[in-house]
This record gives structure tokens, sequence and C-alpha cells, in this order.
């Protein structure tokens, strides 16, 4: 058994030091990842801060329309989620929205107090951009909500009017208005925060990256048997005092440390440059040592079905990008249907990045669990089955 | 044989090359055919915000509201959770953008004096307060009608239940603010333009990049076996060895690209407009591929590294040319990057194709800009080409 | 045989019975190597040369007999038992991206070698091998000679009881051959058991102290090249230099009475003749009749060529690859 494992020992010091020398599992276990991973969080930088820009027209100058623009609009910049410039008039507030200054506009016409103190109708008009629909949304919405306002004061008036049989004293109307003006709204919308479990865009990719090419970092150990026996090297080694399980499991060292080596070095590299937040250290590495088992395990079970290095190496190429795309390394499944997110668990990729996002939020160590003993079950058995079958590579046909 | 035959037969010998590899007939037709349909269930789900309510069952109140927010079923795609765990859950981890919880005996409490709490389940998230905002104006418009009430039944005119039937009555009446929006400025990302659409146009585009990458590989296959210095040594000028050898990596790309706008097409009903002009935004394109495909071949001395950078570069490009994230999302500096990058090219083409619906005319300048991506990259391809072979 | 009865053989191969679907490719092979001594198992491409090598060094399972080293048995399974035996292959066996000096040391821990014992023995057989000054460099920027004298080299490293050397100077320069040859000369000395198995008649000659000749998976003769070449008896061996159609030449030369057996070799036409003198007229009218010219005639001293002529009816190097 001892000098199994230093059989398996040297065969994978070998491997880690021939893969040392050639550059191209540095460029796929590596840079690709983290290129991608730097591109991606640039192309999404900034979509998840929203800030819409609005202009408003005040053609009115009246108190109600002070509120709104100071109350309403006000409280809006106080949040931070817009910024609120004033324009002379409607032609103005189009003008901007068309040319992609402002993403929404406010016209409050001439009248608009005045109307609303009367009792009469009027209008507040929101001019949005087309390509901007969330921001109109809001705009629209806390124009509607003003005019809610409005509409509980002139409901209050009818509201008791009718029940008193439709006469109501000047004093008594009076009172009406300063009771439903002075009312708190009955009905609040509070907050409560939801730990969001999801990562940031710069974390989904720098993870998503990682792991999908994980997966062709983690099959070299394996493919790298089918290059010894090209070589003669294999023979060779097995005409030597060794047992042949020992040179497969020394291969399957040489994928594993070359596989968590360069893990180690995304979560490193992505949290330095691109500032991804991967979670608590010790979740972060249970997963990426579940992740590793994983691939491993899956990437012996695959090409222990196979003949050739070409064979090998494009099959198992094939399901590492067949996972991924199904595991989410493109798109996250969080925005997908639910039958892609159920599809998604069945793959390491899936679990992998729901255990990230588990710990994300004030997660611990202990929400990582799930998904770390899910990727050990999956490399285990995949591993097993794989390492079995595996045994008839290290022969001689 | 004449050069141009010769080109032929290199080209030949490479398609059928590449054909024969069974690995290869994957990445050319499974992957593409898996990756359509996947996008296919991605973006045939909603685009809509999903948000999940809680309400107590047999409330009548709490089902107004609900009614309320399920209006406009263009803005939201109203969930319902069986209970506050699991929406709190499913906003957690994203498969809801956000939530709302109308507390049990809502209706009751109306009738009281108190403030009564709908809580708004959201994160810090900007989608999030975004969707804050409707969801707010629907509560508002609601408690018009029970300010309203509570202030009449204060005032002694009368029961709460009565003044809640009256202000029910009388709130069509009331001439309140309208609220009229305008939508003007240019069209959306996806205005006359299914999603689908832009997803399989996309992936075409990155799928015959990455397919005409993988050529890389076998370019210094063929040239460390000694073939290509074999082929020299026959009266063959090095211009026809790289002409011959792109125009291989280019059948497989067209090759491919024809079966992702058959399946496409067919299967999912994707529009591709005019054929002609899309035919040759995609063959100038696909020119573009191949000749990155032997820019790398001709500067890698191993087939590994080659292949290796060849779908690095191939991801890479697709994704800072607008492959995987639609430009109108990114931000101003990398839509500026984008231009630089072929894929942005042909994806602006293919896609004014669909949505103005021009002819070849109109994609001109993209096809220009494409060919001279193609012949600058190529010509470099051929010198390094040659400085490799010709030793 | 004096030397079997005082010691036990270091391999002894008995029966050794090998099949690759209908074809068997070794049917019973038999023989023994003592220390010191050099055996040349001599046949052309196919006879079965390198399966009988495969499962002496327990790289193929067989299908039949033994083989014992220091008379323990050496099977698939065995471990601890091929540590006494080298292995050369006939295609290079190195690691083109490490260099001579790593490609030693890693095979020689595989065999249990280590520290200061690895070291002085690696820089041993680097200046054995003449790579003492490349040895820091990449095998992939060596000449071929050079990747080849390092394949034997791994074999020697860690001192075997047997060294099998597996064809080891196909596809190899004149000089860097000769070079080989040398060195393998001087291994004998040193009391170690080499297996030698070749298609070139004159590395046998010049090797093996004893020689097996091997052809279609059985050993047909085996002694010293005394032996062998006594088991013509007085035959003669005529080679003519010739042109035209050979093939048809060398049937036409098997009408002939008197001639044993003829062959093509190297373009040379190959007979083996009860007696030269009386034979040779009709030889040459037989051969002319044939319509190929002849050059040239030499009666040569009968060598391995032509014992294998003689048991096979066929040459060397041409027969059926």
């Amino acid at each position: 058994m001892g000098a199994a494992l230093r059989t398996a020992l040297l065969v994978m010091a070998k491997d880690l030091r021939q893969r040392l020398r050639d550059r191209s599992v540095f460029i796929f276990a590596v840079a690709a990842p983290l290129g991608l991973a730097v591109i991606f969080s640039q192309l999404l930088a900034g979509t998840t801060d929203f800030h819409a820009s609005y202009v408003v027209a005040d053609l009115d100058r009246g108190t109600l329309a002070t509120t709104f623009r100071e109350q309403v609009l006000g409280s809006l910049v106080k949040a931070g989620v817009a910024d609120v410039a004033e324009v002379a008039d409607a032609q103005a507030a189009r003008v901007a929205v068309e040319a992609g200054s402002a993403q929404a506009a406010f016209v409050i016409p001439a009248g608009f107090s005045d109307a609303i103190t009367a009792g009469r109708g009027t209008s507040l008009q929101v001019i949005g951009a087309s390509s901007a629909g969330l921001a109109t949304e809001i705009a629209r919405s806390v124009a509607a909500r003003f005019g809610d306002g409005v509409v509980a004061v002139q409901l209050s008036v009818v509201t008791a009017s009718t029940l008193r049989g439709g006469t109501l004293t000047a004093a008594q109307a009076g009172a009406v208005v300063a009771a439903a003006s002075a009312a708190a709204s009955p009905v609040a919308v509070v907050d409560v925060r939801a730990a969001l479990r999801q990562l940031t865009w710069s974390t989904y990719f720098s993870a998503s990256m990682a792991i999908m090419f994980l997966f062709f970092a983690a099959q070299v150990g394996m493919v790298s048997l089918f290059e010894e026996r090209r070589q003669g090297t294999l023979a060779r080694i097995l005409a030597g005092p060794v047992a042949p399980w020992s040179v497969l499991l020394g291969k399957v060292l040489g994928g594993f440390v070359t596989a968590v080596v360069a893990m180690a070095v995304l979560v490193v590299a992505t949290t330095v440059l691109i500032h991804a937040d991967w979670g608590p250290p010790v979740g972060v590495a249970l997963l990426v040592l579940g992740a590793v088992i994983a691939a491993i395990g899956v990437s012996t079970l695959v090409i222990s079905f196979m003949k050739t290095a070409d064979g090998a190496g494009a099959a198992s190429s094939a399901v590492a990008i067949t996972l991924a795309i199904l595991g989410g390394s493109f798109t996250p499944t969080s925005q997908a249907p639910e039958a892609m997110a159920t599809l998604a668990l069945l793959t390491p990729h899936g679990w992998f990045l729901r255990g990230l996002g588990d710990m994300q939020g004030g997660g611990g160590l202990t929400d990582a669990l799930p998904a770390a003993a899910v990727l050990l079950a999956m490399g285990g058995i995949a591993g097993a089955l794989g390492f079995l079958r595996a045994r008839r590579l290290v022969s001689i046909q | 044989m004449s050069g141009a035959l010769k080109v032929l037969e290199i080209a030949r010998i490479n398609l059928l090359r590449q054909l024969r590899d069974r690995s290869s007939a994957f990445f050319v037709f499974v992957l593409p055919t898996i990756i359509v349909v996947a996008l296919g269930l991605q973006f045939g789900g909603s685009s809509r915000a999903r948000v999940g309510i809680v309400a107590p069952a047999g409330d009548a109140a709490a089902a107004a509201l609900v009614a309320l927010l399920e209006e406009d079923p263009a803005r939201f795609d109203i969930r319902r959770p069986a209970d506050v765990a699991t929406l709190r859950a499913q906003v957690e981890r994203g498969q809801l953008e956000a939530g709302v919880v109308i507390p049990s005996g809502y209706g009751a409490a109306l009738g009281g004096e108190r403030t009564v709490e709908v809580e708004f389940l959201g994160t810090m998230d900007a989608l999030s307060q975004g969707i804050r905002a409707p969801i707010e104006a629907a509560v508002a418009h609601q408690a018009a009608i029970v300010t309203a009430a509570r202030v009449a039944a204060g005032s002694g005119a009368g029961t709460w239940d009565a003044a809640v039937a009256v202000a029910e009555a009388a709130l069509p009446s009331i001439p309140g603010i309208r609220v009229p929006v305008t939508r003007v400025g240019g069209e959306g990302l996806f205005a006359n333009f299914g999603m689908f659409t832009f997803g399989a146009q996309t992936q075409l585009l990155l799928f015959v990049f990455l397919t005409s990458m993988t050529g890389a590989g076998q370019l210094v296959l063929t040239k460390t076996l000694g073939v290509s210095r074999r082929m020299l040594s026959t009266p063959t000028a090095v211009r026809t060895i790289v002409l011959g050898e792109t125009l291989g990596r280019l059948a497989v790309a067209l090759l491919q690209a024809a079966y992702i706008v058959a399946v496409s097409s067919l299967v999912f009903g994707v529009a591709w407009g005019d054929p002609l002009a899309a035919g040759a935004i995609i063959l100038a394109f696909s020119l573009v591929g191949a000749a990155v495909a032997m820019l790398i071949g001709a500067l890698s001395s191993n087939a590994e590294q080659a292949s290796s950078l060849g779908v690095f570069a191939g991801l890479a490009l697709g994704a800072l040319g607008g492959c995987m994230i639609p430009f109108e999302i990114m931000p101003q500096v990398m839509q500026d990057v984008a231009r630089l990058i072929p894929h942005s090219w042909a994806i602006l083409g293919l896609r004014s194709l669909v949505q103005h619906g021009g002819g070849i005319e109109s994609v001109a300048s993209n096809i220009a800009v494409l060919a001279g991506f193609a012949a600058v990259i190529l010509s470099l391809a051929a010198w390094r080409f040659r400085g490799s072979i010709v030793r | 045989m004096v030397a079997a009865s005082s010691a036990v053989p270091v391999l002894q191969v008995r029966d050794l019975r090998k099949r690759f679907g209908a074809v068997e490719a070794v049917r019973g092979v038999t023989f023994s190597i003592a220390a010191g001594e050099t055996y040349g198992l001599l046949g052309p491409n196919g006879a079965g040369k390198t399966t009988t090598i495969s499962m002496i060094c327990g790289l193929r399972s067989r299908d039949g007999g033994e083989v014992l080293l220091d008379g323990q048995p050496v099977d698939v399974g065995a471990v601890g038992v091929k540590a006494g035996i080298g292995f050369v292959p006939q295609e290079l066996a190195i690691y083109p991206d490490l260099t001579a000096r790593e490609n030693l040391v890693f095979f020689g821990r595989l065999y249990g070698m280590g520290g200061a014992e690895l070291r002085s023995r690696v820089g041993e057989v680097l200046e054995l091998i003449g790579l003492t000054d490349r040895a820091n460099d990449r095998t992939a920027t060596y000449s071929g000679g050079m990747q080849r004298r390092l394949n034997i080299g791994i074999g020697l490293l860690h001192r075997p009881r047997l060294l099998l050397l597996d064809e080891p100077t196909v596809g190899v320069d004149p000089q860097s051959r000769n070079a080989i040859l040398e060195s393998i000369d001087a291994l004998g000395e040193g009391g170690m058991a080499i297996l030698y198995t070749t298609h070139y008649m004159e590395e046998a000659e010049r090797l093996c102290d004893r020689v097996g000749i091997i052809d279609q998976g059985q050993i047909r003769a085996e002694g010293t090249r005394r032996e062998l070449v006594a088991l013509i008896g007085r035959q003669d061996q005529v080679r003519l230099t010739a042109g035209g159609d050979l093939v048809a030449a060398a049937a036409a030369a098997r009408a002939v009475p008197g001639i044993v057996g003829a062959a093509v070799q190297d373009g040379c036409l190959e007979v083996l003749a009860v007696n030269a003198r009386e034979v040779l007229p009709r030889l040459l009218e037989a051969v002319h009749r044939a319509g190929v010219l002849v050059k040239g005639v030499d009666v040569v001293e009968p060598d391995l060529e032509a014992v294998f002529l003689h048991l096979t009816g066929k040459a060397l190097r041409d027969a059926g690859g």
C-alpha cells in the first residue's frame, strides 16, 4: 500500500512538472476563466445599481405642484433612486427624454393646484423613453400615488356627504378635508429586507467561469494517460514494479492538484481584480473542494468510456460545456423558468453556484453544507465508477 | 493543377478531416442545438418581473389588493407561493424579484384606526426598488377608499361598513388626477424582435466563430506533421496553402451556420430577414472567423495551446462583441469596445434585417467592415504562416 | 550447456503462448538465459518477438506457459519481482518535455531508488550513454540517436538482473547504431542477463552469446552462432547481385535441382545450395530465363541469414513483413 501510494505520488509529481511546462493548461485552467470573468463583469457593470434621471416641467407653480416636486420627487432624490432636474416647459421635457438626457419627464399642467383644490379633475403627465421601461414605470407609479392621495381627500368629502344625505355644511366639509389630509396612510408598505442569497454579477461570473473551466482542468490527468500510452511511457511504467491502479491514482491526483491550484488562483485573482465576493473562506474552500471532486469524478467516468486521447478530450469537453450551459454558467438559472432551474440542479455547476449563493447575505459555512454534500456525493459516485472502469486504461492492449 | 483548383483541393481535404472527426460533429451540430433549445426555454419564459404574493384566504380587501396588482399583466408576473417561508426562500434565491405579504386579518384591520402594514419583501437590488413603486401605487389606490371611509365614519356620518360601500361606489366619479403616460424615443431592444430571435442570431455567430477556432489546432497539427512543408515542396504557393486551409474552415463554418439557420427557423420559427443579405453577413463573418483561426494557428507552436487559445478567443470576442449580453445593457465604454469586435457588426446587421426588413444594400456597410476585418487578419495570418513554415 | 547445471538461469521461459483472436502470435516459446549471457531472438517482423518480451516483463497476460525470474514467477499482477527487470521498448518511451536527467530520476524512483544512490547512478548512466553534456535539456531537442540512447539508459538505470532490449536499433542512423551496440556489448560483462530481439542478423551475430531463431511464434532453432551455422551442414550460400524481377527469379531458382532455398534480400538473390560449384551454371541459366540480368556472383560463408533461409525457406527481412 505504501509502495503504491509512493508510485501514485511519483506519477503525480512528474505530471505536475510536465504541466507547468505546458502553457496550454495555464491558458484554459486560469487565464481563460479569469479573462472571461473580467469581461463579463465589465459588460454587466452598473446593471444592478438602478438610477433614474427625471426632468419635471412645472407649469403650475402652485402649492400642490410644489409639494409634488419637492416632497414626492425630493424623496426619490433623497433615497438615491433618481435625480430630478427642472425644465421650462412640456416641449423641453419631451426633448430631454427623446435626446436621452432624461429617462422620463413629469409635466405638471398650469392650473394643477387650483383644479385639485376646487375638486376638479386634472392630470399629471408622464413622458417616458421607450427604452427605459423601469424608469417610466416608477415615474408613473409615483405620479399615480400622489394622485391617489388627492383622491383620498376628495373621496372622503363625497363619502361623508353621501352618508349625510348629500348635505354637508362648509364647516363639516372643512373638517373632513382637514381630517383626510392629516390622516396617516391607513395602509403602509413596509420593507422587509430579504438577505439576497445571490451572487453579484462579478462574483457570479467569476464562479461560473471558474467551474466551467474546472471541468477542462480536471480532465488533464486522465487525458494524459492516453498521451503516455502513445508515447510508450505507459508500457515502460507498467513494466516496472508498480501496481497499475496506483498509476491511475497518480493521474487522478495530478488532475486534482491542478484543479485545486487553478481554483485557488481564480478565487484570489477575481477577488483582487474584480472584487468578487466569494463568501466565508472556509465555506468557499469546502465548495471548491466539492466541485473539484465532482469534476474529477465526472471526467474520470466520461473518459473511462473512451479509447483515444482525442476522443477523451472531445467527450469530456462536450460534457463540460453541456453541463455548464445547463448549470447556469452563462445565464443565472434564477432568471430562467423553473424547468431550467430544476435542470440545473442535476449538474455540479448548479449546486456549486447555489452553495455560494446560499452563503451570501450573511449566510455562513452551514449554509454551504447541503451543496457541498451533493457535490461530494456526485463526485464520489461518478469517481468510484469511473475509477473502476478506467483501470482497463492502465494496461497494454 | 491551377492555383484555384489546388485551393479547392486543400479545402476539400480539410473539410473531410474535420467531418471524419466524430467529436467535431458534436461541436458543429449537437452543441448549437442544445444551446438554441436551452435559449428557447430561457427566453420563452417571462421577461416580466416575478412578484410573489401571500394573502390571507377569504379576505375581500386582500383579494381586492391582489386584483389591483394583477390588473396590468404586462407589469408583473404574479405568483402565489403557499406561505411566507416559501416566498422568502424564493426571493432569496432570486426565483422571484420581490414578494408582498398581506397580513392576516387585513380587511378587519382596515376598519380600525391603525396603519396596516403590508410587507414588501425585496432586496437591496435596484430592480427590487423599481418593483416597489408600482406596489406602493396599488396600495395607495386602495388606501384612498380606506382613508375616505375612516374619515367619513370618524366624522360620525355613518358606520364603517356603510362608508366603505359608499366610498367604493363613489370612487369612479372622483375627478382626481389622471396620469397619462406617453412613450417617446427609439424602440426598446426587443421591439419588433423576439428575444429568441436575438438569442438565435447571437448564438449562431458565437458558434460559427468557435467552430472556426477549432481549426487553429488543426492548422498547427498540419504544420507540425510536416504536411504543410510537403505541400510547399510541391509547386504550390504559400498563398494557395493559406487560402486553401482558410477555405476548409470556412466550409465547416458555413455548414454549421446553415444548420443553425435551418433548425432555428423550422423548429422555433426564428426570422432571419432577407436571405441574400443574411447570407452575405454570415459569409463575411465566417471568413473573419476562419482568418482569426489561421492567425492563431500560424502563431502557435503546439496544437493544444492553439486549441485552448482559440476557444478562449472565441468566447472572449463573443462576449465582448455582444453575443452573450446585449449591447444596450453594457456600459458605454464596453459598447465602444464592442465596435472594435467583428461580432458586433454582424449582430447589428442581422438585427437590422429583422427589425427594419431591409435588403442587402441596407447592411452594405456592415458587410464591408467584416470583409475588411477578414482581409487584414488573413494577410497577417498568411505572412506569419509563411514565416513559420518557410524557415 | 555446462553453465545450466551449475546455477539457476536468471530467466526461464517455458512453453509461452499467446493468442490474439484467431491469430496465435506466440506458440510455445521456451528458452532460458544465464547470468552474464546475451541471448538473441532473431526473427522477421511479426514473428512474435515483441509479444514474447511483453509477456516476460508482465505487460501482457499469457494464455499458457510460465516466466521465472531467478526462480520467481513473473505475471501481470506481479509487482516486486519486476524490479529485477529492465525494459527497453522498441519505440521511444521517454518524456519529450522533460530533460534526460528528469526522465532518469522519475523512472529510477519508480524502481524504488532514491537519494544519493539515485543521483550517482543517474550520473553514471548519463556518462555511459554519452548525454552528460545535454542532461539538462529537454529530450524533444535531442537528435534521434540521443533519444534512442536515453531510451536504453532508462532500462539500465536500476541495475536490473535481466535487461530486455526490444529491437533497440530500429530506425537509428548507422553511427548511433554502432555506439548503441558497443555499449550493449559492454553490459553483459557486469553479470546482467540480456534478452535482445532483432531482425538484423549482423547484430545477433555480433552481440549474442546464443541466438534463438523465431518465426511465426515458434523458436525454430537455438544455439551459438557456430552451432546454428552447423545446422546448414555443408551447404553453400550464393549471393547474386542482379537487376529485374528478383521474386520471379527466386521462384525459378527454387525449381533448380540442388538448390535448398532462394529468397530476395536487400536487392540481392540469396540462394542456398548443396554444392555451389555444381549448381551454379544451372542456377544462372534459370535466373537468366526468368528475365533477370545477373551483375555479380559471390559464394559467401554461411551466416545466420542463411540459417534462417534454411529453416524457413524465406529471407529474414523481406519475409512477408
